[in-house]
């Protein structure tokens, strides 16, 4: 039996090899209101240091996000912050400035859809991704 | 075209006759044509251009004109990275950390972060700092993340920001050996990697490049890997030991051979100081002693007698033996001195003849 799934994932495998050479986004959670990488938030950021090749001319993507709780306004600044704050991180680790974009989107497109109001930490999180 | 100036004439020549530079491709590549940068750099890559083998790998990395294929840029990265390239080594560093175009292998990784950090890539220094913070495929050593983030720190303000908070490690209480993680020669220069657990206090790692007749280098340092100038030809061997504080005691990592096919490495080594009276006798010497496997370095003797001396207590037989295979003198006369920076394992034979 075991021979036999070690055969099927093996003819399986190519496809799935070739989706995953996409790498997923990394992502960094903040806590409600804070605009500053937490502790736990450097580790991604080490990763990044160890995900990102030279010489890449593509362009790097941080975007930034907040939960619904406060202000719109308040929100938006937040999230604009923040993913500064993540690409301020990144330019500290070597990675070139001239291929970031920062974008901050406040509480649109929200990863989780809450109401107004709703304490949401995937909402309050930094996405970095490329293309 | 005018004889007034037969100097550019030749000159415009040759330039017509080169095939293309590796400026072709990327002149493509920068102007997004990457079909054309693809056609030049197989060409160039060929011939054996390092820039286009990296360009050919970032082409499939990134899937510009063609799709997507992370173990063909693998692959790519690799062929640049052995020939000294050093963005290629650190694309294939962390291609292997990561687990890219390939199963995961952070040993290896290590090795080639270690390699393009020796040549002064940043974040080669700052990823490597960070294995060593970890003890990720390598051993767990604050002492060379210290060192290796300390280089990128002026640069890099998570360096900085690391080294701030790097926590101590324990002295050891042993002498560990170290651990060779790879060596290469690419024209003429060496890129030699090691790696190692935290040693002793005031212990150091001393280095030694020779050829089978004698020594090329022999360098003491904290750092983890190297770049030096080599014999571009011929048989070359490596090796790197820890010496204690003081040059109390020493133990030996493995000799490493470059250069296929590679004789047997070094059994030891020697040096000979010589008086010019005795230069005949010593260059004797030194054949001997090289057929029979130690590598030789010749100099002028600053004593007035001659003497065989060890720098470490555990080469004691070693002169011994030297010393009784020498006319006049018997294995009694090998004696123990203090020899700073020497190599271990090495027995100085000082010649002083009658009358000289």
């Amino acid at each position: 039996m075991k021979h036999l799934i070690a055969a099927l994932s093996l003819s399986v495998m190519p496809a799935l090899a070739f989706a995953q050479a996409e790498q997923e986004p990394l992502s960094i959670s903040f806590p409600t209101g804070a605009a500053a990488v937490p502790a736990e938030g450097l580790d991604t950021l080490d990763e990044a240091a160890r995900l990102f090749r030279a010489g890449n001319p593509i362009v790097m993507i941080v975007t930034g996000g907040a939960d619904t709780v406060g202000n719109a306004g308040r929100n938006l600044q937040l999230s604009v912050a923040r993913a500064q704050a993540v690409a301020d991180g990144l330019v500290a680790r070597g990675i070139p400035a001239d291929r970031l974009q920062v974008l901050g989107r406040g509480t649109t497109e929200l990863p989780v859809d809450t109401s107004a109001g709703v304490a949401e930490q995937a909402n309050r999180v930094v996405e970095i991704s490329w293309r | 075209m005018s004889s007034r100036f037969p100097g550019v004439e030749l000159a415009i020549l040759i330039a017509a006759a080169l095939p293309a530079t590796a400026q072709e491709g990327q002149r493509a590549f920068d102007a997004s044509d990457f079909g054309r940068a693809a056609e030049s750099w197989r060409a160039e890559a060929a011939a054996g251009s390092a820039d286009a083998m990296f360009g050919l790998g970032l082409l499939h990395d990134l899937g510009l004109g063609m799709p997507r294929d992370a173990a063909a840029a693998l692959r790519w990265y690799l062929s640049a990275a052995d020939l000294g390239h050093a963005e290629a080594q650190f694309n294939v560093a962390v291609m292997l950390d990561s687990g890219t175009g390939g199963p995961r292998e952070t040993a290896a990784a290590a090795a080639w972060y270690s390699r393009a950090a020796a040549q002064g890539n940043l974040r080669a220094q700052y990823n490597l700092g960070l294995l060593y913070d970890k003890g990720e495929g390598v051993p767990r050593n604050r002492d060379l993340a210290r060192l290796w983030l300390g280089l990128a720190a002026p640069q890099l303000r998570a360096a900085q920001d690391r080294l701030a908070v790097l926590a101590d490690d324990p002295f050891a209480r042993d002498l560990s050996p170290p651990v060779p993680l790879g060596g290469a020669r690419i024209g003429s220069r060496a890129e030699l990697a090691w790696t190692a657990p935290p040693g002793p206090g005031g212990s150091i790692f001393h280095l030694e490049l020779v050829t089978p007749e004698g020594p090329v280098a022999d360098l003491q340092t904290a750092l983890s890997a190297v770049v030096l100038p080599a014999p571009a030809e011929g048989p070359l061997f490596w090796r790197v030991s820890r010496i204690a504080e003081g040059n109390a005691a020493y133990v030996a990592g493995p000799w490493q051979a470059i250069g296929d096919p590679a004789p047997p490495p070094p059994t030891g080594r020697m040096r000979i100081l010589t008086a010019p009276g005795a230069a005949p006798f010593a260059a004797e010497l030194a054949t001997a002693f090289r057929a029979a496997g130690l590598p030789v370095e010749i100099g002028a003797a600053v004593a007035a007698t001659s003497a065989v001396e060890h720098g470490f207590g555990q080469d004691r037989n070693m002169a011994r033996d030297v010393a009784s295979f020498l006319p006049g003198l018997s294995a009694e006369d090998a004696r123990g001195a203090a020899l700073p920076g020497r190599p271990p394992g090495e027995v100085t034979v000082t010649l002083v003849s009658e009358g000289s």
